[in-house]
């Protein structure tokens, strides 16, 4: 018994060892935190309010990827959830609601099919409409009217698919033709914890 | 409500008093490396077993220090899909100065939601152990793992790990049932190491015996080279 538990202490050292070398090491060049309204940009509270109206429950993230800061709202509107992107200095960036598969409009989903049965092992795992405009103060109009034709849309797709050669999470964005403008790979953290 | 609080102990204390209770250290160190696309991973585990307290039935807790066990195991998986990998491998355990082989078969499914991530595994194993019977066990576990800041997890902050787990041992005249849950708080170093401490409830032997309890602290270690 003596000899296995001095085994096990022996490894001690090396476990700590292993903690040094970790947390000396960069941190990654992408970050979000949760962070409280007030330290949020006020036009982009502003711009919240005079879309959205009054919410009752506003989530803020910042978010810094690859050195360029961010500020993200995530609530829910009537019924629905979504999450909107400012710069910096409070300027609001895009648009998004999650939004199911079954409650898309008829002709985007049969464009959209067209497009994932395109794809090899595709298989879809979340969909958000994206809304872009050239300001604001258009992208607030084309929300609060429903006037898709002030904005620019597109859909925000989580896949699993095969995309130049590799079988792996890919998040997409499409256009209302179908056409896959933008592709990056979903690095997965790895799942040992999960797996072992 | 003392009525009730005291009504709820004794219900409680009743069924413990006639278990056997033990608990105490299980820290663990993975090490695993992933090559060819991340689709192939092997992982090599160090996990020790100390007893720090031990109750016979009807008896009081005693603190006490057994060593218990030191388990190797490696297991190599192979990655079927972006969530879907299957994987075997062995474990030796030593124990009362001698050695037990395990081999061991299991098919994971992990997603993602917008903050959680979730894992189902199933795994098969089956233990050799000179002058007893072929021990077989099927193990379904349910995982997940929530950031505690923010919706999705960086480097150096703080997350928890929850699990649960049934296991149906079976081996010939001697079947059994047992229950797993654990929870632990998880610190994500970097995308290279991690490391989790929590609690472990293991629970045996109630289907037709004293039930056998266990509260185990964990310390795992993980690294991915």
């Amino acid at each position: 018994m003596n000899a296995v538990l001095k085994r096990y202490l022996s490894i001690l050292p090396f476990m700590i060892l292993l903690c040094f070398h970790a947390l000396g090491q960069d941190a990654k060049s992408e970050k979000e935190e949760r962070i409280s309204h007030s330290s949020v940009p006020e036009m982009s509270e502003e711009w919240l309010d005079n879309t959205f109206g009054a919410l009752k429950k506003v989530k803020w993230y910042r978010e810094t990827t690859s050195g360029k800061l961010s500020f993200e709202a995530k609530f829910k509107h009537l019924r629905k959830r979504y999450s909107v992107e400012f710069s910096p200095d409070g300027n609001v960036e895009d648009v998004e609601q999650l939004i199911r598969w079954k409650k898309l409009d008829s002709e985007i989903k049969s464009v959209l099919s067209q497009a994932f049965d395109r794809l090899q092992k595709f298989r879809l795992y979340k969909i958000q409409r994206q809304w872009t405009a050239d300001s604001g103060r258009q992208l607030s109009q084309a929300i609060k009217s429903n006037d898709n034709s002030l904005a620019r849309i597109h859909y925000e797709v989580e896949f699993k698919a095969v995309l130049d050669g590799k079988y792996m999470m890919w998040e997409g964005l499409f256009d209302t033709e179908g056409r896959l403008i933008s592709k990056r790979p979903i690095e997965l953290r790895p799942t040992d914890n999960l797996d072992f | 409500m003392r009525n009730l609080l005291i009504t709820v102990l004794l219900v409680m204390s009743t069924p413990l008093a006639q278990s056997q209770i033990r608990g105490g250290l299980l820290p663990e160190v993975s090490v695993s490396h992933r090559w060819a696309g991340n689709k192939w991973r092997i992982t090599g585990q160090v996990e020790s077993m100390q007893r720090l307290f031990t109750k016979a039935p009807g008896e009081s807790l005693e603190a006490t220090y057994n060593y218990v066990r030191t388990d190797l195991t490696s297991v190599v998986t192979y990655r079927l899909a972006p969530d879907w990998s299957i994987g075997g491998g062995t474990m030796l355990r030593f124990t009362n100065g001698e050695s037990i082989t395990r081999m061991i078969q299991q098919i994971s499914l992990t997603r993602r939601g917008s903050s959680i991530r979730w894992a189902h595994r199933l795994r098969t194993d089956q233990t050799f152990n000179s002058g007893s019977n072929l021990r077989f066990r099927i193990r379904y576990r349910f995982s997940f793992e929530l950031p505690l800041n923010g919706q999705s997890l960086n480097d150096r902050e703080w997350y928890t790990i929850m699990s649960i787990e049934q296991i149906a041992d079976l081996q010939t005249g001697n079947s059994d049932w047992e229950q797993r849950a654990a929870i632990a708080i998880g610190y994500f170093i970097n995308a290279k190491h991690k490391v989790e401490l929590g609690l472990d409830y293991r629970v045996d032997n109630f289907i037709d015996g004293s039930a056998r309890h266990g509260l185990w602290t964990m310390l795992n270690y993980f690294v991915n080279l």
